[in-house]
């Protein structure tokens, strides 16, 4: 009974999404009134056209972390709405650990993830790419052509790169001197590098200013980067060039450092000439507003704005993000359309798969409670990265997030780094859990 | 449109008895809708589909939530409440008032897999 008039919720809803008062309060009534009234009394009231319309349409743009969790969470909140993901790639690549494959612990393939769990969750995959999104008309184009309707669009479209940012440092650039900022072919190019390298050789890590995806992700990686020198090559060094003058856990980075690898790990923070300007990508050369560094390795993490899509379809700001309602994650600029992960503007949340994750349920609970044509409800969001500085020596930050004044922020009192000087059981045991992480959220996304 | 809603109105009427057992109802849907809300940010370590019998084993150190009771769950976060200790779990429980730890429990404790 309840079944049946949440679907015609949906179904009337449909129809009358411009106006989100007056609908909305009749057709809350109605659902009362069926609910409370039974079948015979509701038809009544219900034209039978209603029964023949279709099931709510919810389209889904991006089958990453963000993306791929929404469309299952979706299906769960409401098994009745009718949910199409488009996806390019056959398989995911995902980048949290994968600076564990450039450390040599892990293989590429098991970075990889296909959609068959969320196809037996009943979700349609369209192996695809949005090229365009008509926000007034509620449609989305492929590049092969397939138009789809929608009555709510998820973008996740995660991050794209602002080429030419570094002077020099475009497309083109990324064969010589990898990004790995999308995991995949890029990460096997640093791979390569690291193995065609000279003991003593230099490896350069630029690394670019707030925000950009994954904070802590430039520091893991050449902390994993240092633990494959270290057995391989110990007389190589790596110096990470930063657009910044401090970093996400930074205390605890470099007392690690220290510790495991020496003086194997310089960083030159934004003060003292850090911001990479320029590079040339023909002599793997880096040059900051100082100094030029010749590199065997250059791994350049350049600017990044929200996945072009996002750009495309008219959600973003001059910030080149998506700005959003920090309740139900829905645009400031397009009603119908709602962004979550790395493309969106969510305030003190990082830019993590955590997040996207956690920001996807919520948004899932949210969407199918506006089909529904009830309110969103404000909660409490937690974002937890794991950073690993050896296979089995790992850091945390985590924090806690609440709507206020139409941003998400950070709750007072709570979250925080792990203890500076906590003993080695502490950063192995937090290593396991890092790992438990990755294994959950893949299984609960791709499983 | 607004005929509709005053037959409504009449029908609503009529079944005035009913109405309090729907509100009733409308308050259960979004109580169960807070709570999972709040879940959300749990399951992405603590998922229902590892542990006990699945392929990772049981070499796991984030704890699986399946089967446990609601007081243990509720007696947990508190005590992370309380505790000087810095880990994951306490750093981020102190983030939750007391309602929502509640309403937490209750909603994972019914968290049964076989």
């Amino acid at each position: 009974m309840l079944r049946k008039s949440d679907n015609l919720e949906i179904k009337k809803n449909k129809n009358v999404t411009t106006d989100r008062t007056g609908p909305k309060m009749s057709g809350l009534s109605r659902r009362n009134f069926l609910a409370a009234g039974g079948t015979a009394l509701g038809a009544t009231f219900s034209p039978p056209s209603v029964f023949a319309q279709s099931r709510a349409r919810v389209v889904v743009i991006g089958g990453g972390f963000g993306g791929a969790t929404f469309a299952r969470f979706l299906r769960k909140a409401d098994p009745t709405i009718n949910v199409t993901l488009i996806e390019p790639n056959s398989e995911y690549t995902a980048c949290p650990f994968s600076n564990l494959v450039l450390g040599g612990e892990r293989n590429l393939s098991q970075q990889r993830f296909n959609y068959k769990g969320l196809e037996n969750a009943g979700i349609t995959v369209v192996p695809d790419s949005v090229i365009h999104v008509d926000a007034e008309g509620k449609t989305v184009r492929t590049a092969n052509g397939i138009q789809l309707e929608y009555d709510r669009l998820l973008m996740a479209p995660g991050i794209d790169f602002i080429w030419n940012r570094i002077e020099g440092y475009d497309e083109d650039a990324t064969k010589v001197m990898p990004h790995a900022w999308k995991a995949g072919s890029q990460t096997k190019q640093i791979i390569s590098q690291l193995t065609d390298m000279d003991d003593g050789g230099l490896v350069v890590i630029s690394a670019p200013a707030n925000p950009f995806r994954c904070p802590p992700g430039p520091y893991e990686r050449a902390s994993l980067i240092a633990h494959y020198l270290k057995s391989n090559k110990p007389k190589s060094k790596i110096i990470i060039l930063d657009a910044k003058d401090s970093f996400s856990k930074q205390p605890l980075f470099q007392q690690a450092w220290k510790s495991i690898y020496g003086d194997m790990i310089e960083w030159v923070g934004f003060s003292d000439g850090g911001a990479v300007v320029s590079v040339n990508a023909k002599e793997k050369s880096l040059s900051t507003d100082f100094d030029q560094f010749s590199a065997s390795v250059a791994n350049i993490i350049p600017p990044q704005k929200a996945g072009e899509i996002a750009h495309q379809a008219g959600v973003t700001d001059a910030s080149g993000w998506c700005p959003i309602d920090p309740v139900s994650f829905e645009s400031l600029i397009h009603p119908n359309i709602h962004i979550i992960g790395d493309a969106s503007i969510a305030n003190a949340m990082p830019k993590s798969a955590f997040s996207a994750n956690a920001q996807a349920k919520v948004c899932a609970i949210q969407v199918a409670r506006m089909l529904r044509g009830e309110d969103p409800l404000p909660t409490t969001l937690v974002n937890t990265c794991f950073s690993l500085i050896a296979p089995d020596y790992a850091i945390s930050v985590a924090g806690v997030y609440q709507p206020k004044d139409k941003h998400l922020a950070e709750v007072e009192g709570a979250g925080g780094v792990s203890p500076k000087d906590a003993t080695t059981e502490v950063r192995n045991l937090e290593a396991r859990y890092a790992n438990d992480w990755f294994k959950a959220i893949t299984s609960e996304v791709y499983g | 449109m607004i005929k509709k809603r005053e037959k409504s109105t009449t029908c609503l009427m009529l079944l005035g008895l009913l109405i309090p057992l729907k509100a009733s109802l409308a308050d259960e849907v979004e109580q169960s809708d807070q709570a999972a809300l709040l879940a959300a940010s749990c399951s992405g370590c603590h998922t229902q589909n590892t542990g006990d019998g699945s392929e990772y084993g049981n070499d796991i150190a984030i704890r699986n939530l399946n089967n446990l009771p609601t007081e243990q769950i509720r007696d947990s976060l508190k005590a992370y409440l309380e505790s000087e200790e810095s880990t994951v779990m306490t750093r981020i429980a102190k983030g939750f008032s007391e309602d929502e730890i509640n309403l937490l429990a209750d909603y994972l404790g019914q968290q049964v897999v076989e």
